[in-house]
């Protein structure tokens, strides 16, 4: 097995009296998509922005790449190389596509005295934005961002990601409000994106997940409940029991 | 008692009453903001609005007490005319905008006032009743007014507290609504609520501009000084939190009262040290939210 | 993010060819005038850097404007003059690192607290200044000899004119450069949306802290002119009025396009002029104009002008 990119022991998340994340330990591989699923208020989206370092873990750690990331910001996370999708479309809706992954780009740069050059001898972030634009099968990215169709704007939300050029990606809920032929091309992609990332995959599109996912973890009330390959989760009974519903 | 201790004490009997007094201007300004999100820029027009309307009437009708009861349904008047020519098409607006056009009201205000009244410092002399000192030792004394200024606030305070804990709409000041939703789903008249806290927000502020008179007179600028120390309570109490209002309010005239006393070279620049100091620990204010 | 309509530019390019051109027959009482406002559109745009590229509503910029102005003075021998060519930097560099300190405090803050704390911050200078003898306090310095330049001579009304031209024109194109950088993008990305970019990878406290650092040492600038121009300094200088007027102008010009506060200088200025010409309670005026302004004309001079393109074009 490889080596894991992103590995989470013990991740907690309190407010208050009540644990949103509750000892969650996961594990992610390059080549390989981890799925997490559960009922809402799992804790889902609370473990997405926990390891993307929007939260800061009350307890446990977070380690990538032998560093530990636990309560580092956002932005320090994410020039390391993980980066996160949203569940609701989070672009800049003023700017078009393109503008949008050409600014995902830039944020690899970190500061220097690069920014004080024209933007318009970037060449290099115009074509990271073209080639995430392709990636994820969005035409020409000119029109703009706020106009586009739902279906669209999840496709930039993920070519957002792709043109930070991370590791890891972490996508929540990226089928969220789609329709069929949507659903399944954005799967088609997520599966080819696997190869060159490790990705975590929240989902509540249990087709997608079991056809594309490498590992599941079922979470409940904040905790794990299993954890495994798909075909030991789909048959396992406490499962089925808290989430997929009763019978086979 | 030493002289020392009993004026230490006259010191905080003075920090408490500029606290209180400041409490009900910040409190209608953080009411405002909490519940309907509007910025208000002229709300210390609203105090210096009733600290005239107190003198005017004060010296037509010879009695400070039927003046303030005059005056209070006036101001109150005033602003619930401004709330639906000017603000109401503000809410849907950015803070920007509201920041603006409150600036205008302001410079506005401030012209009709020195038509109206002139530019000249007016005091007005304290209501008999409460002339005297209450003896504390040998030298010193307190004012008898001062007290009844800061029981007065702490009657409203309490009436503020009842609001809060007890009626549907201090639950959503509590919860931090500044959205129209959340207040809709308590199932009160959205246009209602918003007439109701912009009313009573003026009601405070007019009222401690008019029991603020005897002591503090009436004088040009008398809105801008108030409003932007209330500016500096609200930020350091949290935004929408009455009880920020109340221990910012608290600390600021404490902060400011000692600061005159023992630095008055700094005079006036205490109580930003002091908001510097709370930002530099809570962006928020104390009982703020996240800086959003 | 749209690349500006050769219209916008045939128009700016106009103005000014209008303004090198207008001493020659204007005369000193306009020059002056003038002079003026193009100082105050200094301010203005490095105002409009803050609110309209940047998302950060400013209520006190005046600080940095009257840190340039006292700065002035404070390098000026009494009955001598400055060396312009030392204390003009020196105070830009004054305004910066102030600029830089209240930005560490207040950047940390966010929406309407962000509003207040500004507003605040300026007048704790305020405050400062009025109480401190050493700086005159409310009754504010006097400026007795512009500084000297060897080139040129401020005292000379023409002159002076054409130093406020070459300030205004060079903070224009400096902040024009500016945006058109990967740093600009940055910063209207932060104005568009700011938790986003920070998700992607952007220490955007740091891309925010520079550009308020950068507006005050502009703010600076202008404050230094005009202290050099009507040679009295005082505490209203830092005040919220001359805030809210900055503000007021970026807003009224159009916002996010730098060209907007030099038309909102303009038609501020000259409002004011004429308005105090006319009576003493010009602030009455003043007031109802802003606040009509506001319900009616959001989006500022240049969005009428925008709005008047878009039917014919």
């Amino acid at each position: 097995m490889a080596e894991p990119v992103l590995a989470a022991r013990g991740l907690a998340r309190r407010f208050g009296g009540l644990a949103a994340v509750d000892g969650v330990s996961l594990a992610l591989q390059r080549g390989r998509i981890h799925a997490v699923i559960g009922p809402n208020g799992a804790g889902k989206s609370t473990l997405v922005n926990l390891l993307s370092g929007e939260l800061a873990p009350s307890a446990g750690s977070v380690r990538f790449e032998n560093l530990e990331i636990a309560g580092m910001t956002p932005a320090r996370i994410a020039r390391l190389g993980i980066a996160r999708s949203y569940q609701r479309v989070n672009v800049f809706a003023g700017f078009s596509a393109f503008e949008n992954c050409r600014l995902a780009a830039q944020a690899r740069l970190g500061a220097g005295l690069r920014l004080l050059l024209p933007a318009r001898t970037a060449r290099d972030l115009d074509a990271a934005a073209d080639r995430a634009l392709r990636l994820v099968g969005l035409g020409p990215g000119g029109r703009e961002a706020g106009k586009l169709s739902h279906g669209e704007q999840r496709q930039l939300e993920i070519a957002m990601t792709l043109a930070t050029s991370p590791k890891v990606l972490l996508l929540d809920e990226p089928l969220a409000g789609m329709g069929a032929s949507e659903s399944a091309r954005m799967t088609r992609l997520i599966k080819s994106l696997a190869r060159d990332h490790a990705i975590l995959l929240i989902e509540h599109d249990m087709d997608a997940v079991f056809s594309i996912a490498d590992q599941l973890t079922v979470m409940v009330e904040g905790k794990v409940l299993k954890s495994g390959r798909p075909r030991a989760i789909r048959n396992s009974r406490a499962v089925r029991r808290a989430y997929l519903g009763g019978g086979a | 008692m030493s002289d020392s201790l009993v004026f230490f004490l006259i010191q905080v009997l003075n920090g408490v009453q500029e606290g209180l007094l400041l409490f009900l201007v910040a409190s209608g300004l953080t009411l405002v903001f909490g519940i309907m999100g509007v910025i208000n820029l002229a709300h210390g027009s609203f105090y210096m609005l009733g600290a005239y309307l107190a003198y005017a009437l004060t010296q037509l009708t010879g009695n400070l007490f039927f003046a303030v009861l005059l005056a209070v349904p006036l101001a109150v008047v005033f602003g619930l005319a401004l709330e639906a020519l000017l603000f109401r098409p503000l809410y849907a607006r950015d803070h920007l905008y509201q920041v603006l056009l409150t600036y205008g009201l302001i410079l506005a205000l401030e012209e009709m006032r020195s038509l109206v009244f002139g530019d000249d410092v007016h005091g007005v002399a304290l209501p008999r009743a409460l002339d005297f000192s209450i003896h504390l030792t040998g030298a010193l004394s307190y004012p008898a007014y001062r007290l009844f200024m800061s029981a007065m606030c702490l009657v409203i305070a309490g009436g503020l507290w009842l609001l809060i804990q007890k009626t549907r709409l201090g639950m959503a000041i509590r919860a931090g609504a500044s959205n129209r939703e959340m207040v809709q789903s308590l199932g009160i008249d959205i246009a209602w609520i918003y007439r109701a806290v912009f009313a009573l927000g003026v009601a405070l502020a007019a009222f401690a501009g008019m029991i603020a008179v005897p002591v503090a007179s009436v004088f040009p600028g008398m809105g801008n000084q108030i409003l932007i120390i209330s500016f500096v309570v609200v930020v350091i109490g949290g935004i929408g939190s009455i009880k920020g209002a109340f221990l910012g309010s608290l600390l600021i005239g404490l902060a400011d009262t000692f600061g005159q006393v023992f630095a008055p070279q700094l005079a006036g620049m205490t109580v930003y040290v002091l908001m510097a100091a709370v930002l530099l620990w809570r962006p928020a204010g104390l009982f703020g939210g996240n800086p959003r | 993010m749209k690349t500006r309509a050769p219209i916008e530019t045939a128009l700016l390019a106009l103005g000014l060819v209008a303004l090198l051109l207008f001493p020659l027959l204007g005369a000193k009482f306009y020059l002056q005038l003038f002079a003026k406002i193009m100082i105050m559109a200094v301010f203005a745009m490095s105002l409009d850097l803050l609110v309209g590229y940047a998302g950060l509503v400013s209520f006190g910029h005046a600080a940095f404007f009257g840190i340039g102005a006292y700065m002035l003075w404070w390098l000026s021998p009494q009955y001598a003059a400055a060396n312009f060519w030392f204390s003009l930097p020196a105070a830009m560099a004054a305004a910066a690192l102030a600029a830089l300190a209240v930005g560490l405090l207040v950047l940390r803050c966010s929406g309407v607290y962000f509003i207040m704390v500004t507003l605040a911050f300026a007048q704790m200078f305020f405050y400062f200044a009025t109480g401190s003898k050493f700086f005159g306090g409310s009754d504010g310095v006097y400026i007795y000899v512009k500084p000297v330049s060897g080139l040129f001579n401020l005292g000379d009304a023409a002159q002076f004119y054409y130093v406020a031209l070459t300030a205004m024109a060079g903070t224009y194109l400096l902040l024009r450069g500016l945006i058109g950088t990967l740093f600009g993008r940055a910063l209207l990305g932060i104005r568009g949306n700011e938790q986003r970019m920070r998700s992607l990878g952007f220490s955007t406290f740091g891309y925010k802290l520079a550009a308020f650092a950068l507006a005050g040492a502009l703010a600076g600038l202008a404050g230094y002119l005009d202290a050099a121009q009507f040679g009295f300094v005082n505490p209203d200088l830092f005040g919220w009025r001359l805030s809210g007027l900055a503000l007021m102008m970026v807003i009224l010009g159009g916002m996010g396009t730098l060209y907007g506060p030099i038309l909102g200088a303009f038609v501020l200025v000259l409002l004011q002029d004429t308005l105090s010409d006319a009576t003493r309670h010009w602030l009455l005026p003043m007031g109802v104009f802003i606040i009509l302004a506001v319900l009616f004309l959001p989006r500022g001079v240049s969005g009428l002008l925008k709005r008047a393109e878009g039917k014919n074009g």
